[in-house]
């Protein structure tokens, strides 16, 4: 059993304590936003914020939270798509299969919640987010953007 | 056989038309006003499609219907823009959807090839669809002209308002969609020289994107189903390799664990993988 606060939500689940927090939220809450791409901590589409930091889920044992930690996923960044980061993707049409978009958002939120104002060098060592359709470089233009529209 | 439900429905609609356009060009020049003065169209049972590739609802949203996958590559967008060309469609209002391949297999495959590859999902379609929409704008253009007793020819169309001109009479297409939806398709169909192209081509947003970033756009592997079990795989490393043992007596009982199966060489003699079958994915690949 672990207790969890997801998106400002007290939950309550029955798992063993090494389950994946990627597969709490996917599989007991039903958040099927963050996404499962590689499980091994390298691809960042599971990306969620502990606290408002950027952690990948896929390799995140439920049983290391306290309960006491908020967690949020994409669903709850921002509830109408109004974060700043989620409007700089939206004005700069940045998603094509938009697979590793929600885990690159979640990053993206979490590096300027630290970060306000990365230079690229930030951008390079932070956003290690992996997008096969290769957005990367529209992802950088969104980074600035978004900055701008903090 | 006339369905007299459905002449008296068409009725009503043809009966309250003039009514709701002039509420429609109020809210239209006042911006700050659409959402409390918006007409109210509860009452009125929704409208059937016209053809298979377009809905109109009475409140003029066209609603296309895309046959092809969206995989990242722009076709959902690009397939709409061909429909809303040929329709004279207002861009801004203008949605899609995806059929079901058990709809289109219980509709004698009226959308045709569901296949997405190749770079093959305008190429191959486009002519189709565009067919598609040039007899769904026919239809349209007929049920006003009907509706006006006057020629279809005298009749012209731009962003979802048909026009006659010689009587200064307009409607739109949310409103004469009901009546659209019961003629005869055309039997020759006309699509535009691409001259007379205003969307097609253009560089529309994208109207995938707003689902991408919020994590409601639904991947495969997002489906959840009544009474849906996961399962995790195991196959040989190579290709000719087959299963030499496994103990599935070692895991049953372990937690959300249902059963684990052995599955046939594919390639050859015997099997070659096996798979747990539990209540959750993480739980069967765990166990695996």
């Amino acid at each position: 059993m672990a207790t969890l606060k997801v998106n400002g939500e007290t939950v309550t689940v029955d798992v063993e304590d090494d389950t994946p927090l990627l597969w709490v939220i996917r599989e007991q809450l039903g958040l099927t936003g963050t996404k499962y791409g590689c499980g091994i901590a390298q691809c960042g589409t599971c990306t969620v914020h502990v606290d408002g930091s950027a952690v990948r889920s896929c390799v995140y044992p439920v049983g290391a939270l306290s309960g006491e930690e908020e967690i949020t996923t994409i669903e709850g960044l921002s509830g109408d798509a109004s974060h700043p980061v989620q409007e700089a993707w939206a004005e700069l049409d940045i998603p094509q299969c938009g697979y590793c978009q929600p885990g690159m958002i979640m990053a993206v939120a979490g590096m300027l919640n630290d970060n306000p104002n990365p230079t690229d060098e930030d951008i390079d060592a932070e956003i290690t987010n992996i997008c096969r359709c290769g957005t990367l470089a529209r992802v950088r233009k969104g980074i600035k953007l978004a900055v701008e529209k903090a | 056989m006339a369905d007299t439900g459905l002449l008296s429905r068409r009725g009503f609609i043809v009966g309250t038309g003039a009514t709701g356009l002039t509420i429609g060009i109020l809210a239209s020049c006042s911006p700050s006003a659409t959402e409390p003065d918006a007409p109210d169209y509860s009452d009125l049972p929704p409208n059937p499609e016209v053809n298979a590739w377009v809905h109109i609802d009475h409140d003029d949203t066209v609603t296309i219907r895309i046959a092809r996958s969206e995989m990242g590559q722009g076709t959902l967008t690009g397939l709409a823009q061909l429909v809303a060309d040929e329709l004279d469609a207002d861009w801004d209002k203008v949605k899609t959807e995806y059929p079901t391949p058990g709809e289109n297999l219980a509709r004698e495959r009226v959308w045709r090839d569901f296949s997405t590859g190749g770079s093959q999902g305008i190429r191959g379609s486009q002519d189709y669809v565009r067919e598609g929409a040039a007899a769904a704008k026919a239809m349209l253009i007929e049920a006003a002209a009907n509706e006006w007793g006057v020629p279809a020819s005298e009749c012209t169309s731009e962003n979802s308002v048909i026009t006659h001109g010689a009587s200064g009479q307009t409607t739109t297409y949310g409103k004469v969609a009901n009546a659209a939806a019961s003629l005869a398709p055309p039997l020759e169909i006309a699509v535009k020289d691409p001259s007379e192209w205003k969307i097609i081509g253009q560089p529309k947003k994208r109207l995938d994107t707003a689902d991408k970033l919020t994590g409601k756009q639904v991947y495969g592997a997002d489906v959840q189903l009544d009474g849906m079990l996961n399962a995790s795989i195991k196959q040989a490393p190579k290709i000719g390799a087959s299963l030499a043992s496994f103990d599935a007596a070692a895991v049953e009982g372990m937690p959300g664990v249902k059963k684990v199966v052995s599955l046939r060489n594919p390639f050859g003699e015997g099997e070659n993988a096996v798979a747990v079958i539990a209540d959750t994915w993480w739980q069967a690949n765990k166990t695996l």
